[in-house]
């Protein structure tokens, strides 16, 4: 997904998806085999019996928002992974990446703002909430298991959210920029005839103190 | 956009630039004259700004006075169009400017 849509500008990873838009849930493969192996026999064992089914459970309610997604994959992680050694594989751990990844896009997208969410108290709650994300996203990442990477994953996602209710930050929920850092500079010419840099070179290093917008088409 | 936000603030520190596709020179002229003073940059192979960037065709990248890229957005999903996401990405610049 190339954008969120907007709230300002619509999708917050962390809220309900706008109306019309439609959130792929990071579990519905994980949903998918468990509601099959429900189909069938289950297991004798009373622990995978009751994990079995309490994971089915958790994975009917409905998800709509990334945190959502983070507190039942926490729980179904847990459940799933004590009594089915490898048995929802690779679902299960496909689900785990790619919401560690949706939390690393929203914390990239949230950390851009500091400095513009409207104000000195403002920046230091979103920055608190980077920071506090960091720090759990660094122990997820030393997590020995996974469904403490899991808790840890959505600890980061609340952090998040947190700091962006706690700020009342209607920050545009955009993707992050392309690249990392300061923007790659380069020299272009200005073919506009009627703009006032008309035949000269223009480059973003040339616009410091400037929040400029670089719009990339194809004229036809 | 641009003359909008000079409008109503002439010392606004918004500025606006299209980066045309190398291979797209022809469709300058038709875009330009009429009044239109938005800058359009043409990238060429030597350059590669579009490469540089790593955008998508369509992408409006947000940067900050220090160079620091506050987001993209996609304006194929986001048609300028619309009044409403046309509003938000206003809104979107001069929160960034703090304006």
């Amino acid at each position: 997904m190339r954008i969120a849509p907007c709230a300002l500008l619509a999708l917050v990873l962390l809220s309900p998806a706008s109306p019309g838009a439609v959130r792929v849930s990071r579990l519905d493969a994980v949903q998918a085999a468990v509601e099959e192996r429900l189909a069938g026999e289950l297991p004798e064992p009373r622990r995978p019996r009751r994990d079995l089914l309490r994971a089915g459970e958790v994975l009917a309610a409905p998800r709509v928002s990334l945190l959502d997604d983070l507190t039942s994959g926490r729980t179904v992680l847990r459940l799933l992974d004590r009594s089915f050694d490898g048995e929802f594989e690779p679902d299960l751990g496909d689900a785990l990446e790619a919401l560690d990844a949706d939390v690393r896009f929203e914390r990239d997208a949230l950390s851009g703002w500091v400095g513009h969410a409207g104000g000195a108290a403002k920046d230091a709650r979103v920055q608190a909430g980077v920071d506090a994300a960091d720090r759990r996203l660094d122990r997820a990442d030393a997590a020995a298991v996974r469904c403490e990477r899991a808790r840890l994953l959505r600890l980061a996602g609340l952090a998040l959210s947190r700091a962006r209710s706690e700020a009342a930050f209607r920050a545009p929920d955009v993707d992050p920029a392309p690249y990392a850092g300061t923007a790659p500079d380069f020299a272009l010419p200005d073919v506009t005839p009627d703009s006032a840099t008309f035949g000269t070179d223009v480059s973003p290093s040339d616009q410091a103190g400037f929040v400029t917008a670089w719009y990339y088409t194809r004229l036809t | 956009m641009q003359k909008e936000i000079l409008a109503a603030n002439p010392a606004s520190r918004i500025r606006l630039f299209a980066v045309n596709d190398q291979g797209y020179e022809s469709g300058v002229p038709p875009s330009t004259g009429n009044g239109r003073t938005l800058p359009i940059l043409q990238d060429s192979a030597e350059v590669g700004a579009w490469g540089l960037w790593t955008v998508e065709y369509r992408d409006l990248v947000l940067v900050d006075g220090e160079g620091t890229g506050l987001g993209t957005i996609n304006l194929t999903s986001h048609d300028l169009q619309d009044p409403a996401e046309y509003d938000e990405v206003l809104a979107f610049l001069r929160l960034a400017a703090g304006e």
